[in-house]
């Protein structure tokens, strides 16, 4: 006999903790991007002014009438709806294509050579994950200006002009979450095959192939499933620097091109809460398409290799 | 008969990152009395007489006898400024760690005794910690009329309270693992209160993780302050002028460098090369102690894989 049917409102119930989440992290977004116009300073002395904090309250009142949508990016009125969805899916390309690559590359190669993660050049890999993102995409961009101005050939582009760029890009994004996973995978498939139920399956007569299928793999996907906020954060991090050291047009530049009020810091235009509150709302849906996605994939993962369902 | 020394897992790297690192505190304090110029001095346009001919140089100007680093695109001096910013970097990582440390050991050992550490807001929401300082710093940083110590440590306290999750978390999870251990336990149960079990039986095991975390927080904290630049937030503060459009790094710190510079990168690609070794140095210096601690660790506590 089929389970019977839970209702709308027990279901509701359910996803409550998954609601309130969401909403506290839009909050979080009204809260943060408030921050600048109350944290200032005059006359030597820092000053709070926490009436700021009420533009939160304006902007919501604001998405009635559409007010709040709209802003200005230099000579034309933009639309949040209409006019950044471009920008959020050239954002979400590259984020996907980091994630691909890094779990195409990582994980691999993290379980098959986790006995040699102590060798010379696994350990300078590791060394490298520990340098911050900018500095392998500035010594990119600092490897192709160099070899152009000696060749005289353009290897690949440094900078977003007309078209998005691909080839330093997807270096630099991908190269930061294959090697975390690279790391994350060697030590946990070194740790669960020191453990005893591996020695007593020797004992057993199993084979080596079947130990890793059926017993190591299985323990890594909770380890992987366990660090995807993680990993999902780490790529969004990459992806702000990123786009603003390669000039991607994506919806993060875009926060800093056209958000803020100096003229020759990130680009043109006055402080504009109602963008950046829209850009961090843009962020956010990439951080749950993403996670979503990674979670999917170890979803799948899950059923195909515990098959637990 | 020769007695063979045993060495211990990682010394060399240690050792290596203890040197480097000491050589930059020597560059931090006393770099400025050996700097060729003062910070404030610039060249632009420079006159040279070169067999009975003058000719005019502009800034950039490439390293030389006069320049030995050369010189940014204002004409300053880049020797001059690296000798002076050096102090900058160094104690702001310096202060970062000992605050994380402080207050995460704090923090972390209290919750540890009651409960195993949360993972619940850890995403922020997708937003990173060095975005959440951009918003944070926006509006004192650029054009500030903060007296730069006082600036410079605003900054240095938020980037530390931004990054207490990361040390809090490993001290909560290691001290709720040690507190149901049997000799904890036969503390409690003979009437032992809470600090003195925190500090007699927790925190001895904990000081091993100390220097580890330590350093690994001034990598952070080093990391955090090179993104900051690259949006030119400069720690101690940023001046812009408007015509021409300028931007400065206020103490000349090494990852503002790198920030202020970067725009150079197709045009005078040595001209970011330079800050961008300096910042290197420091991180490879944290990054070969940090090395050395953990190889230490493993090989102390390592086991052997059955497979």
């Amino acid at each position: 006999m089929p389970p019977p049917n839970p209702g709308l409102f027990p279901r509701l119930l359910r996803m409550f903790p998954a609601l309130a989440k969401g909403l506290f992290f839009l909050l979080l977004i009204l809260f943060i991007t408030s921050l600048p116009l109350v944290i200032r300073q005059s006359e030597g002395r820092l000053v709070l002014r926490p009436g700021y904090f009420l533009l939160a309250l304006d902007f919501l009142e604001g998405l009635a009438d559409g007010r709040s949508l709209t802003f200005s990016a230099g000579d034309f009125r933009w639309h949040a709806l209409r006019d950044l969805p471009a920008y959020f899916l050239l954002s979400l390309f590259y984020l996907l294509l980091s994630c691909c690559c890094g779990l195409l590359i990582g994980l691999p190669l993290g379980i098959a050579r986790y006995r040699r993660r102590h060798s010379w050049g696994q350990r300078a890999l590791f060394l490298l994950n520990s340098f911050p993102d900018f500095f392998l995409i500035m010594v990119l961009q600092l490897t192709v200006a160099s070899l152009t101005q000696l060749t005289g050939i353009r290897i690949a582009s440094i900078a977003m002009v007309s078209r998005p760029p691909l080839l330093l890009p997807g270096i630099a994004l991908s190269f930061y979450p294959a090697l975390y996973l690279m790391r994350t995978m060697a030590a946990a498939t070194h740790e669960i095959s020191c453990q005893g139920y591996i020695l007593c399956a020797l004992a057993r007569g199993f084979s080596r192939r079947h130990i890793f299928v059926r017993e190591i793999l299985p323990g890594l996907v909770p380890v992987l499933e366990n660090d995807l906020s993680k990993l999902t954060l780490m790529i969004l991090s990459n992806l702000f620097i990123a786009e603003q050291l390669f000039m991607l047009q994506g919806i993060t530049r875009i926060i800093f091109l056209h958000g803020f009020t100096q003229r020759t810091i990130y680009g043109s235009g006055g402080y504009q809460y109602g963008l950046i509150v829209c850009g961090l709302v843009y962020v956010f849906l990439l951080y749950l398409i993403t996670r979503f996605a990674l979670g999917l994939l170890v979803g799948l993962a899950k059923r195909i290799i515990i098959r637990d369902r | 008969m020769t007695v063979k020394r045993r060495r211990h897992g990682g010394a060399g790297e240690f050792l290596a990152g203890g040197l480097l690192f000491c050589l930059l505190a020597l560059v931090a304090f006393f770099g400025p009395r050996f700097a060729p110029f003062s910070p404030d001095f610039s060249e632009s346009i420079r006159r040279v007489t070169v067999e009975g001919e003058t000719r005019l140089i502009f800034a950039p100007e490439a390293p030389g006898p006069r320049h030995p680093l050369g010189t940014d695109m204002w004409g300053y001096d880049l020797l001059t400024l690296l000798l002076y910013g050096a102090r900058y970097t160094l104690l702001a990582c310096f202060a970062v760690a000992v605050l994380r440390l402080a207050l995460g050991l704090l923090f972390g050992m209290t919750a540890g005794l009651r409960r195993p550490p949360t993972r619940r807001l850890e995403s922020l929401g997708g937003i990173p910690a060095f975005v959440l300082l951009i918003f944070i710093f926006h509006g004192l940083t650029i054009n500030s009329s903060l007296p730069v110590s006082r600036l410079f440590a605003f900054q240095v306290v938020c980037i530390a309270l931004v990054g207490l999750p990361g040390v809090i978390v490993p001290v909560q999870s290691r001290t709720f693992y040690l507190a149901r251990a049997e000799y904890v336990e036969a503390a409690r149960s003979l009437g032992v209160g809470s600090l003195r079990i925190l500090r007699r039986h927790i925190f001895p095991h904990l000081r091993a993780d100390c220097l580890s975390l330590f350093v690994t927080e001034m990598i952070h904290a080093l990391n955090l302050i090179g993104q900051l630049g690259i949006f030119y937030i400069f720690l101690g503060g940023t001046i812009l002028t408007e015509s021409p459009p300028l931007l400065h790094s206020v103490t000349h710190e090494w990852a503002g460098l790198v920030g202020q510079l970067r725009t150079k990168i197709s045009s005078d690609p040595w001209l970011l090369f330079i800050p961008l070794s300096a910042y290197v140095l420091v991180l490879m210096s944290f990054q070969l102690i940090s090395q050395g601690l953990d190889k230490h660790y493993e090989k102390k506590y390592a086991r052997t894989p059955y497979v």
